[in-house]
């Protein structure tokens, strides 16, 4: 079946239905709350709740524009307001001198996935959406709810810390 | 090394339970309508210009307001004069209140049950509105404030823009970023045959928000009363949505003082 997740949906491809919308964007949906998330558990609960937003107003989402960016919207909304509810529990994950770098021991080399989760929750979706979606800063700055400005300067900020680990990173699409 | 192939390989194992994962959400999400309808409150994000608010809240003639079970006998919060240019954050009864406001310079009636809710980034208001002139059930006018990417991308044009539901659709440039599109829908499937939904949007791309503001010949809570025509006009509509202090995050202070006299309908 088609991707519907990054193209247009018109009237003549919009999902016949809610299940047909799943079986369509949910695989894509869910990579990008691995990497928003850094947890496969924890990603999987999100997308059902994206999902289930989704359809608690199916009506009203199987006629918007892009049913699944809107749904994507929902996730990133969702992913961003459960971090900052959580924020006052949180640990860095790794610290700054001591994380391992990709040059360092093999047997220390972050994943790329882990290496997000070493960044702020905004940082991270700002990445996912920007060069996972390749979506305009604009329209990131609309779902993450930050202003363009500052839209760029985390997603500077985050591919320098980004490189700390991997040296040979470029944002270029 | 690119960040966007890099993204994509660092995930490309990754795959869902898809059947599963439907089951799932459609049933967390019929419980999460579920709440919605003991709540009986005003929903939260609309998608598109169609949103029923409260449709299931209240059978006619519950709360004897008037003959049509439907309070519509308010004024419009009372504000004297245009907006001062000075700004408040937005709440959920201002925007009701600067609705209302804004349909009392348009039109000429009474008002009843607001609804405002600002939350997930948007703002939302409708209230019902019976015009002095014709007859019939007061009409619902709904305002919704969105980020502009729910418009969809650019241009902003009729050409497949829900073409299955929508009538004589419009648009007009208003300037390099701003487009408004009008456009009618009748026949709600959930409100009756002979409804009518008169619709006007604003997507303004420089200030990154997207106002749809519409008028209905009905509301909710009738069931199958229907005005001739939606109690507000395409014209009026246009008035409304363009107008520059729109916001989902500020809005005129003197609304949202307003806003603090108003009681909202929890249906």
């Amino acid at each position: 079946m088609t991707d519907l997740l990054d193209e247009p949906v018109t009237a003549v491809r919009r999902p016949e239905s809610f299940e047909e919308f799943v079986v369509a964007t949910g695989d894509r949906m869910l990579r990008t709350a691995v990497l928003l998330t850094g947890d496969r558990h924890a990603a999987e609960d999100l997308v059902q709740s994206a999902y289930a937003q989704a359809f608690s107003r199916w009506r009203l989402v199987s006629r918007a524009d892009n049913p699944a960016a809107y749904t994507r919207m929902i996730l990133t909304r969702l992913f961003l307001s459960d971090r900052r509810r959580k924020r006052v529990r949180e640990l860095p994950l790794l610290a700054g001198a001591d994380a391992p770098t990709a040059s360092g021991d093999p047997s220390l080399r972050l994943s790329l996935v882990d290496a997000l989760g070493t960044l702020p929750p905004l940082d991270r979706a700002v990445l996912v959406l920007r060069y996972f979606h390749d979506l305009p800063v604009a329209e990131v700055a609309d779902q993450t709810g930050l202003s363009e400005s500052a839209c760029r300067t985390r997603a500077s900020r985050a591919l320098a810390r980004l490189r700390t680990h991997f040296p040979d990173l470029a944002d270029e699409a | 090394m690119k960040l966007p192939d890099s993204l994509d390989d660092a995930v490309s194992d990754v795959t869902a339970d898809l059947p599963a994962l439907a089951v799932a959400s459609r049933n967390q999400g019929l419980s999460i309508r579920r709440r919605r309808r003991a709540l009986a409150a005003v929903g939260a994000v609309a998608a598109s210009t169609v949103l029923a608010i409260g449709a299931y809240a209240l059978v006619p003639g519950l709360d004897g307001d008037d003959d049509r079970g439907v309070a519509s006998n308010l004024a419009a919060p009372d504000i004297s004069g245009p907006p001062s240019g000075a700004t408040a954050p937005i709440t959920s009864h201002g925007v009701a209140a600067a609705l209302a406001a804004s349909v009392d310079e348009v039109a000429d009636g009474t008002f009843g049950r607001f609804q405002g809710d600002v939350s997930e980034g948007e703002g939302l208001a409708a209230l019902l509105f019976r015009p002095d002139t014709g007859s019939g059930p007061a009409g619902q006018v709904f305002v919704n404030l969105q980020p502009v990417s729910m418009a969809g991308a650019a241009p902003y044009t009729c050409v497949g823009y829900l073409t299955e539901y929508i009538s004589d659709c419009s648009t007009r440039q208003l300037d390099d970023d701003t487009t408004l599109r009008t456009y009618r829908e009748d026949g709600d499937t959930e409100i009756g045959a002979e409804s009518q939904r008169v619709v006007a949007e604003v997507i303004d791309r420089a200030r990154r928000l997207r106002v749809i503001v519409y008028a209905m010949n009905t509301n909710p809570w009738v069931n199958g009363e229907f005005r001739d025509q939606a109690v507000l006009t395409t014209e009026q509509l246009t008035e409304i949505a363009t107008q520059p202090w729109w916001s989902r995050t500020r809005l005129p202070v003197e609304y949202v003082e307003a806003g603090e006299r108003l009681d909202l309908y929890e249906g």
